[in-house]
């Protein structure tokens, strides 16, 4: 191991004791003197034109100081197209819509007040299904999208993918369906604003885009970005559905704006549910081919997916979706086009692997398939057209290091992939490639770091980098020891107030580690290099000839002299022109902002993985039982070992419940599951106990001590991997996620069915033939 | 009928560990009669007084009928490790030991908490020292966003107290009552493995 | 096309809070018998029973309950007593027992051990430690996990009302989802398990979506004793597939005078199918439900009489 003394071990988070004792504090742990609690009244309609809007008797109500509604405020818009006003005046087009939001001395008299709003709906015909809503005779849900096709579009094409199809030996073609799935943060949504005197606001909040949401909250306002301060407290979970700015948010700073007063809004589980954002459902049609050798030889696909009542930047997701439709396989020819269409359904956001766990789940299915019918194993069939490391992908990306094989072969030799089966048990596998190098899905992709040594050697990091529970903190803090030479003790970081810590674009695209490591050792490299002259003078030896480990500076020929790095740091301020050790760096990766072609390295290096399931269908009750799961990971390097094995745990946990249980049940635009009970996300009794996780270190040259992006990757494989292997038990090939024990017993019966109907054509002939 | 329908400090079924005390002293008077008039919003509702002990120290709270035990001990005793994850006894977070026993602190009323005795994440570590389930969930990187670890480790409490050698299986059991969206449990399930190991050792030492 | 107009309430509701706080309410603490039916008189079907609370405060919180009053019967001594033996063999479990008693109690353990595996499978430890037996059958919901087990053992419960104590076979307590025989004046007081056949085999089979943390999609209790090789005894009881749980005389008739063997049994299960009146909601469907009782109930049948 390279020598690293803190680097590639395990270590507790950093916040982790804070978290087990009760003393962190969450935003719903947070109020300010004379706080205001803040409701919201949302539209009973998925789609109504608002006529009279009545808050005469709510603003009687004792404790109430003030109420919003549309026609009351002037307010910006949100959403990635600017397509979502925060409060709803005209009309609402689903059922989270805000009509109203109301400040009150208590959450109970701000609650009765909302129940007090009189509002004359006119109800209009809505539209839920997105390839209804794309016909031209539907109900229009913006005036300025006919169609309802959200003005953006994707598509790519690199060679001639129809024909190199039609000239295949072998073809797959199916379409999939994927399902609402939401994040259930363990902790509900929360928005607290404070104006100071001077009209500045403070918005505490658990953002995953602190200095994004500066300039949200300072277009919606109308209030100039300076004086918009973000603090993030704890937050307790995020998962990609912190990527906007939304409308709660601007609401809590209206309100608190309006009265004066602080304001603070808590969403219940219920609303959570229910106006949270969710993982957007798609559309999949998709046809892969290959040859006679079973080398791929085009892919088309058209997806179509369900954005809800307006855009958020999960309406961006194509982009990630298409990188492993595109890369994760050699590929010459891929046609792909995605459509968004506005419906009158809870809008889609941003969620853990966007795009890639819905595309994924087709096209790993698909290389499964494809594999059958060319009569090879689905592995070699997948080693067989896997990427090499130094090669450029038809979008352009250019993959350095590549571990893919490793991945496949790790995870299909522990999961015993040519062991034998007991009856109804199956095993599938199914690999997956993402970016590891940030995303560069705004213009920028970079993080600022300041670190700054004291003179006891406590180091700190300041920057704008989110901790959103994933451990990203804790690695830079192991980063910036090992490269310092400090104990891991000496080091903190603070990262969750816009006016103290330097710039990040946010914590998304698996980037935090990749890229905020990178700026942290940008930034205490500097401070090394100021460091080491004091250290040459005090040890009396060229500055070549310093080491930095345990806390001291070390002659390396002669490892008797030695200098503490808190004494060195006071010999240079404890005198005349003395200097202090603050270092800083900007660090944006070498990655490009895609052309609208679709083209362009969007990631300065990619991820792969593979994941190996072993499954027994119960053929009666369609209930599959995880019995093995063994996930290979090409993480580049490992630095927090207990953390990396945590986020893929994690992600895996995230991929069987998409895979297996979870689904926003919407219907006529109402979320009918609105509870942990019904929503079904898993718990530890459902979950495989023999989960193995192995690491291939591909030392990648751009990584942070040769590290790649690794959280969402543990759940882009997973439902495919699931999929093909309750094929391999079942005969079955689900289309449909989620594949609960209902919609697996039914394609059970279908195939018996099928089966059956078969059987009875082979007799047909035969009787013809007689006659 | 008044003095019947109140609530008698003798009258419960809650004998065992209670000192008289502690019952006396909470003997949830309420301000006015029972028959009264007809019920009135949250806010004007009268309110009772309860004694409870909360991690050994006694409170005395003036509360309304409709405020829960989790309602208290956030909002007027200040113990926001007590998490809330959805109120309706779904996702564990909320956790709380009420006399010796695991329960969601969002379903019991704070009236019915009266004369109880309640420990929650606060009161677990002793002077300063963690107990060895916050140790193990800390070393064992079982905490991530970290929202669910108050009730994770303080329904793990109770499972080491009933079956202080659980199997994963037996593990895994016990805490399906408490959601994680983060780890996948797998390191929560080893963690509480590890802290029985080590409340096994503790005993066997103090024995000998 | 399925794009169609939303008929729903127009002038008269503003639209949707979602609530934070319980609903107001005036609370009661009743510390007898007598003292909980004045009460429940008293408010004449406005007021609610609280035990463990985890239906009640729930069903409140969602508003599906309003009530005016909440009577707390949690300390009335003639409610509890836990589980006792009596005279006689039969089995006395005060309605206030929790269901973490009961799964714990080394009697139903040994009795009844339907009863305790099938409380096992509840909700999560922390609500089986609050929550009662009392109140998973007033709550009367026809996916009631302890509802099937007590009626395969042919419970009887006692009931406090005005005119006094009377005791009713538990098939006759449920009416319909959420509602029993108690109506709104009387008090569940104990379920009463008569002492076992001799040689009685029973199985609990619950299937959901998840292993724990579940409301049963479909739920199956069966029992059976034989005698010499022959079926003497059986009871076939469904939950969560039907208005009310669900004992399905015609599967049993399959069952007794025969041997019990695989074409008994798939026929007892085709007639419990066949007996089953499930809804579709977002747990199930109506057909799955159907289908899954078949295996459910032949799969059951097989453990205890195969």
């Amino acid at each position: 191991m390279s020598g690293h003394r803190i680097v590639g071990t395990k270590v507790p988070k950093l916040d982790a004791w804070d978290k087990a004792t009760g003393a962190a504090r969450y935003g719903h742990d947070v109020s300010l003197p004379g706080m205001l609690h803040g409701k919201i009244l949302r539209s009973p309609h998925p789609h109504a034109r608002i006529k009279r809007i009545d808050v005469r008797r709510a603003e009687a109500l004792p404790g109430v100081h003030c109420v919003l509604t549309a026609d009351r405020v002037r307010v910006g818009k949100l959403g990635f197209l600017g397509d979502h006003p925060v409060l709803k005046g005209d009309k609402v087009r689903c059922v989270r819509d805000e009509v109203a939001a109301v400040a009150a001395t208590s959450e109970a008299a701000a609650e009765e007040a909302c129940a007090l709003i009189r509002v004359e709906y006119e109800p209009l015909p809505a539209v839920f299904d997105p390839l209804e809503a794309m016909q031209p005779e539907a109900p229009r849900i913006h005036e300025n999208a006919p169609d309802n096709l959200v003005p953006h579009r994707y598509e790519f094409r690199h060679g001639d993918a129809e024909r190199a199809i039609a000239g295949s030996a072998h073809v797959v073609q199916g379409t999939y369906r994927t399902q609402f799935m939401t994040h259930c943060c363990l902790e509900p949504c929360f928005a607290l604003a404070a104006f100071d005197p001077a009209g500045r606001l403070t918005m505490t909040s658990s953002t995953q885009v602190p200095y994004l949401m500066q300039s949200h909250l300072s277009r919606a306002l109308g209030i100039h970005g300076k004086d918009v301060r973000v603090l993030q407290p704890t937050i307790g979970g995020a998962f990609g559905s912190k990527l906007d700015t939304h409308p709660y948010e601007v609401l809590a700073a209206l309100l608190a704006r309006h009265s004066g007063r602080p304001v603070r809004i808590l969403y219940t589980r219920e609303e959570e549910f229910v106006c949270a954002p969710t993982r957007q459902p798609m559309i999949i049609r998709m046809a892969t081919g290959c040859d006679r050798e079973g080398r791929l030889t085009g892919r088309v696909c058209e997806a179509i997916l369900d954005n809800g009542a307006y855009t958020s930047w999960g309406a961006t997701t194509p982009h990630i979706m298409l990188v492993g439709i595109s890369s994760l396989y050699k590929l010459e020819h891929v046609s792909f086009r995605a459509t968004c269409v506005y419906t009158n359904n809870p809008w889609s956001g941003a969620f853990r692997g966007y795009g890639n766990p819905q595309g994924t789940f087709a096209n790993e299915q698909q290389m499964d398939e494809l594999a059958r019918k060319a009569g090879i194993d689905p592995v070699e069939f997948r080693i067989r057209n896997a990427n090499d490391p130094n090669s450029t992908t038809p979008q352009g990306f250019r993959v350095t290091t590549c571990a893919l094989k490793e991945c496949l072969d790790t995870a299909a030799t522990r999961v015993g992939w040519r062991e034998p089966k007991r009856p109804n048990e199956g095993v599938g596998i199914a690999g997956m490639f993402h970016v590891g190098g940030g995303g560069r899905v705004y213009k920028s992709d970079a993080c600022g770091v300041i670190a700054k040594l004291d003179d006891f050697a406590h180091l700190t990091l300041l920057t704008g980098a989110t901790e959103i529970g994933t451990g990203s903190d804790t690695a830079m803090a192991m980063l910036a020891a090992e490269e310092l030479g400090l104990p891991l003790g000496n080091v903190s970081v603070i990262n969750n107030d816009t006016d103290a810590a330097p710039w990040d674009v946010g914590i998304h695209a698996s980037r935090t580690t990749f890229i905020a490591g990178n700026a942290t050792l940008g930034a205490v490299r500097e401070i090394r290099r100021k460091l080491l002259p004091w250290a040459a003078k005090e040890l009396g030896c060229s500055e070549d000839a310093v080491e930095l480990h345990d806390g001291s500076a070390w002659r390396r020929d002669d490892p008797a002299r030695s200098a503490p790095i808190e004494k060195l740091v006071r010999t240079a301020h404890f005198r005349e022109q003395g200097e202090m050790f603050v270092g800083q760096c900007f660090y944006d990766p070498p990655n490009q902002f895609q052309d609208p072609k679709m083209r362009g390295n969007v990631s300065a290096t990619y991820s792969f993985a593979a994941h190996a399931v072993r499954v027994r269908v119960d053929p009666e009750t369609g209930k599959v039982k995880i019995l093995k799961f063994v996930a290979a990971h090409d993480i580049g390097k490992v630095i927090n070992r207990l953390g990396l094995e945590g986020q893929i745990e994690g992600a895996i946990a995230q991929g069987i419940g998409y895979a297996l249980t979870e689904q926003l049940r919407i219907d006529g635009g109402r979320v009918g599951n609105a509870s942990f009970l019904d929503y079904k996300m898993l718990n530890a009794a459902d979950l495989p106990e023999d989960v193995e996780i192995h690491f291939i270190e591909s030392a990648d040259p751009a990584g942070p001590y040769g590290a790649k992006g690794v959280s969402e990757a543990g759940l882009i494989p997973t439902a495919a991997a699931i999929g093909n292997a309750i094929r391999d038990a079942t005969g079955v090939r689900l289309h449909r996620l989620p594949m609960s024990p209902e919609s697996v017993l039914a394609a059970i019966r279908a195939g018996e069915q099928e089966a059956l109907d078969s059987e009875l054509e082979v007799t047909g002939p035969l009787t013809r033939s007689g006659t | 009928m008044s003095g019947e329908a109140r609530r008698s400090a003798d009258g419960g079924r809650r004998t065992g560990r209670k000192t008289g005390a502690a019952r006396r002293a909470g003997s949830g008077r309420r301000p006015s009669t029972v028959d009264r008039r007809p019920p009135t919003p949250a806010d004007r509702a009268p309110a009772w007084q309860i004694t409870l002990s909360v991690n050994g120290d006694p409170y005395r709270v003036s509360v309304r009928p409709n405020r829960t035990l989790l309602d208290v001990l956030r909002e007027e005793l200040g113990l926001t490790g007590t998490k809330r994850g959805c109120d309706q006894g779904e996702c564990g977070a909320c956790t709380v030991h009420l006399d010796g026993r695991t329960v969601n602190a969002c379903l019991v009323l704070a009236i019915d908490a009266d004369g109880s005795e309640v420990t929650t994440i606060e009161g677990l570590a002793r002077r300063g020292e963690l107990h060895p389930l916050q140790r193990a969930f800390v070393e064992e990187g079982a905490i991530q966003c970290g929202y669910c670890t108050p009730g994770m480790i303080l329904q793990a409490a109770a499972l080491l107290r009933q079956n202080p050698s659980p199997t994963s299986a037996q593990i895994r059991t016990g805490m399906a009552g408490n959601l994680c969206r983060c780890t996948g449990y797998a390191k929560i399930v080893k963690a509480i493995g590890k802290a029985a190991e080590v409340m096994k050792g503790q005993r066997k030492g103090r024995a000998s | 096309m399925e794009a169609c107009a939303t008929h729903g309430p127009s002038a008269s509701a503003g639209g949707r809070v979602f609530r934070a706080a319980l609903p107001p309410f005036e609370y009661l603490a009743a510390t007898s018998v007598p003292e909980a039916l004045r009460l429940l008189a008293k408010f004449r079907g406005r007021a609610v029973l609280l035990a463990g609370g985890t239906d009640v405060l729930v069903q409140m919180r969602t508003g599906k309950r309003v009530p005016e009053a909440v009577i707390d019967i949690k300390r009335v001594a003639a409610l509890g007593g836990g589980v006792k033996v009596e005279r006689g063999g039969r089995i006395a479990i005060g309605a206030l027992t929790t269901l973490a008693d009961i799964e714990h109690d080394a009697k139903l353990r040994r009795l009844v051990p339907l009863l305790p595996e099938a409380v096992a499978t509840m909700a999560s430890p922390q609500v089986r430690n609050r929550g009662t037996i009392g109140g998973n059958l007033c709550n009367a919901a026809p996916s009631a996990d302890t509802a099937p087990p007590l009626l395969a053992l042919d419970a009887l419960v006692r009931l406090h009302t005005r005119k006094g104590v009377r005791t009713m076979p538990l098939a006759e307590f449920f009416t319909g989802p959420g509602r029993t025989a108690l109506g709104t004046d009387a008090v569940l007081g104990a379920i009463l398990v008569p002492k076992p056949p001799r040689g009685l085999r029973a199985a609990f089979r619950k299937h959901g979506v998840r292993e724990a943390m579940e409301c049963a999609v479909v739920s199956v209790a069966v029992a059976v004793a034989k005698e010499r090789g022959t079926i003497r005894h059986a009871r076939v009881v469904l939950g969560a597939v039907a208005p009310t749980p669900l004992r399905v005389p015609a599967a049993e008739a399959l069952l007794v005078g025969h041997p019990g063997g695989p074409l008994d049994l798939l026929a007892a299960a085709g007639e419990a199918a066949d007996a089953a009146r499930p809804i579709t909601d977002v747990r199930g469907s109506s057909d799955y439900r159907r289908d899954v009782v078949r295996t459910l109930v032949r799969r059951a049948l097989e453990e205890v009489a195969g």
